[in-house]
């Protein structure tokens, strides 16, 4: 039977309006000078793809190195986090942009000073910012007995996948300790 | 199971639509969240693309209109293979961004690294507007 039980959608659902729910009270009791999080903006999004030998997760961490993702497995859940420094890609973008203006005329330099009238003191006009700029997190829980030992993990292209081989059955009797 | 999952849209609906603001049009699966920043002599347009090749990338830029689009192959069906959850943005996105009229799209340049795409569009210095302004003596 590989069809999927209605049921758990609902529990599914009810389990990321839960999640959602604590990140929303986690703002409220103040975690840190983060951006406000709104209630279903999703931290990173993930893929959760199982088969008969493991569990792989695919999260999308858009801008990251593989230096700044750690990934580790514990209470049943892989907890994914990025960290990154707020606002590294604009200020080099800022930078670059100043030092091309080094290089021109004065009449340049009126220029920027006129729109710095009208665009307040910001050299820089924003027409859109979607892109999340901050340290994020994501805590998944696996629903299977895994080896977390045997995990891998790669990073390419901002895509982050962990293989969590699945526990056999015999590994589970292994585990059990004997009475004496 | 290929079709929408009803819940999602439920959770969408409940959720997303009143709190997220401008979010909730980022969340939708064809298309990419972006950035647009418009400095004195450039325009700077970056896209989350996680997990493309640069050669399924396609950035074009005609009539004051820069359009990216990001295209792969569908993931192979198999039967041995269950999605717990599904939340990525899949196989094609296309995103539109208007440009200055300012813009030098010929000499625009493209950069993708990390799963981000950074497009930067040249300005030019003055606004051909300004030549049709009459001084008042």
């Amino acid at each position: 039977m590989t069809r999927r039980d209605p049921f758990d959608e609902i529990e599914d659902l009810l389990e990321r309006m839960g999640r959602e729910f604590e990140e929303l009270g986690g703002t409220l009791e103040g975690t840190g000078p983060e951006v406000p999080r709104f209630p279903g903006a999703r931290d990173v999004d993930v893929d959760v793809i199982e088969d008969d030998e493991a569990v792989t997760v695919v999260a999308d961490l858009p801008g990251f190195d593989a230096d700044d993702v750690d990934v580790e497995f514990r209470d049943d859940a892989l907890v994914i986090t990025g960290s990154r420094e707020e606002a590294t890609e604009f200020d080099v973008a800022g930078a670059d942009a100043g030092d091309d203006d080094g290089g021109e005329a004065d009449a340049d330099a009126a220029d920027a000073a006129g729109d710095g009238a009208h665009e307040a003191d910001d050299e820089v006009r924003y027409h859109r910012r979607e892109r999340r700029l901050r340290s994020v997190s994501r805590r998944i829980p696996i629903p299977e007995p895994v080896e977390a030992d045997a995990a891998t993990a790669s990073f390419d292209a901002g895509v982050l996948t962990v293989t969590l081989p699945k526990r056999s059955p015999d590994d589970d009797r292994g585990h059990t300790i004997d009475v004496s | 199971m290929n079709t929408t999952n009803p819940f999602d849209e439920i959770e969408q609906f409940l959720g997303r639509t009143p709190f997220a603001g401008d979010r909730a049009w980022g969340r939708d699966l064809r298309t990419a969240d972006i950035d647009v920043a418009e400095y004195d002599d450039e325009l700077v347009v970056m896209a989350d693309l996680p997990g493309f090749d640069r050669d399924e990338i396609d950035v074009r830029a005609r009539d004051d209109r820069l359009t990216i689009a990001a295209e792969r192959d569908a993931e192979r069906e198999d039967t041995g293979r269950r999605y717990l959850r599904r939340e990525r943005r899949h196989e094609s996105v296309t995103r539109t961004v208007d440009l200055p009229r300012t813009a030098r799209h010929e000499d625009a340049t493209a950069s993708y690294r990390h799963g981000v795409l950074t497009v930067t569009v040249p300005l030019d210095a003055v606004d051909p507007d300004e030549g049709h302004r009459i001084d008042v003596n």
